[in-house]
């Protein structure tokens, strides 16, 4: 299984979009990351990670997704350019750090490290790297298309346009 | 101006200074003349900022740095005197070095001093054009650290996830159950920052250090919760802060 990372919509639930952050409504991105997730958790969204020969990762959208999110612009932003980068899953209990280095002809050989004493059964990978640019930009995507469904309020909100606009910029 | 712009900023004028300058346009060794969407959107978040500002003085319009008004900010010609070790220049670990911000050819230079270097850098590696007063010097971007507990840039994830509340509580009950790995809270977020403060030290990695006791439990797997001895710090790279700190049971792996 290659690494991949989806954010999943709930399968049967009804949302339940979320009024009355009229007071706390993110101005910046990174509160922006904060309070989406937990919105996006209340609603049952999942964070699916995999890769590694592990499927899945003991990830959850409140606390890992956040956490991948505000990486996301820095490591979109060196992939895109063919760099080295890197995606840390800092979270106790996860403690695992996937490098990505490029190869030759646009491909990228992807690397797993851990903090624990887990270890993965395979810690390499090859991938192409606008595969995993593709990747991250529908995680990112998907984020920004789950906040306006379980938010309203922050669907027309400038921290979410600015999100979308560092996420897109190349 | 918005932290994550910042952090992508600071990215990209770091691999400027790592050689990377094999995007954009025109790259030399040194210095990249971003003519991209991101140069402008980093040059409009920089005015909204008061970083920098369209120089009256100018016929055709070349920007030029602020005073920064009353924002945590250097300007000056000597910038040997900003980096020396120690200096708490930014969040970021960065004094980011603005020459020669000129609108004329649609380009900016932009090039990155490693915080604590005691180099000498010169400002204006392609020599481009002649730099004006207000036009050169090293900026520390507003922003540092401020060590109160709800300060996200400071403390990143440490008290979001693992401060004190039942509502933490509940979620990293949920949590060591998903991992299997017991999850650390603090009970006092407040103590746990001055904590935190006193044991910052930018240039050291990941670490565990003793706390006192009842500043922190852990959450294990089977629900039960028992007094944590010691504290994981995972510093933010290169800058005053972290990414996240928790409490823990025993030293863990780090030294």
């Amino acid at each position: 299984m290659k690494f991949s990372m989806k954010l999943l919509p709930p399968l049967a639930a009804e949302l339940n979009p979320s009024f009355g952050l009229e007071d706390q409504a993110p101005t910046e991105i990174r509160e922006l990351l904060f309070v989406g997730c937990g919105l996006l958790d209340q609603n049952q969204y999942q964070f699916v990670v995999s890769g590694f020969d592990v499927t899945p990762w003991p990830t959850d959208v409140r606390y890992d997704l956040h956490l991948v999110l505000e990486q996301l612009p820095t490591t979109l932003s060196r992939v895109r350019r063919g760099q080295a980068a890197t995606l840390d899953f800092f979270g106790q209990g996860l403690e695992r750090i996937v490098d990505l280095a490029p190869l030759p002809d646009s491909m990228y050989e992807l690397r797993c490290r851990s903090g624990m004493s887990w270890h993965p059964t395979f810690d390499k990978e090859t991938r192409r790297g606008e595969d995993i640019v593709d990747d991250m930009e529908q995680l990112s995507e998907a984020f920004a298309d789950g906040l306006r469904k379980v938010s309203p309020e922050l669907r027309h909100s400038q921290a979410l346009v600015d999100w979308i606009a560092l996420t897109a910029a190349k | 101006m918005d932290q994550a712009w910042l952090d992508l900023l600071a990215d990209n004028v770091d691999a400027m200074a790592a050689g990377h300058a094999d995007w954009c346009d025109a790259p030399t060794a040194n210095y990249v003349q971003l003519r991209c969407d991101t140069a402008e959107r980093i040059l409009q978040q920089s005015i909204a900022a008061g970083l920098v500002e369209v120089d009256p003085g100018s016929a055709n319009g070349a920007l030029r740095l602020t005073s920064c008004g009353g924002a945590v900010c250097h300007l000056t010609d000597n910038i040997s005197s900003l980096l020396v070790p120690g200096n708490s220049l930014d969040p970021l670990g960065f004094v980011i070095g603005l020459s020669g911000l000129e609108t004329a050819g649609n380009f900016a230079i932009w090039r990155s001093l490693p915080n604590g270097s005691t180099t000498t850098h010169n400002l204006q590696p392609g020599g481009a054009s002649p730099r004006r007063a207000g036009e050169r010097g090293a900026v520390s971007l507003p922003g540092g650290s401020s060590w109160n507990p709800r300060s996200r840039n400071t403390f990143g994830h440490t008290f979001d996830t693992h401060g004190s509340g039942p509502s933490n509580t509940r979620s990293l009950t949920g949590r060591a159950g998903g991992t299997g790995q017991g999850q650390g809270q603090w009970l006092d977020n407040a103590a746990a920052a001055r904590l935190l403060q006193s044991a910052s030290n930018p240039t050291a990695g990941p670490r565990s250090i003793p706390i006192p006791p009842g500043l922190g439990r852990v959450i294990l797997p089977s629900g039960q919760i028992v007094p944590a001895t010691h504290a994981t710090l995972v510093p933010l790279p290169g800058g005053n802060g972290y990414r996240t700190a928790y409490p823990v049971v025993g030293g863990g792996p780090w030294p």
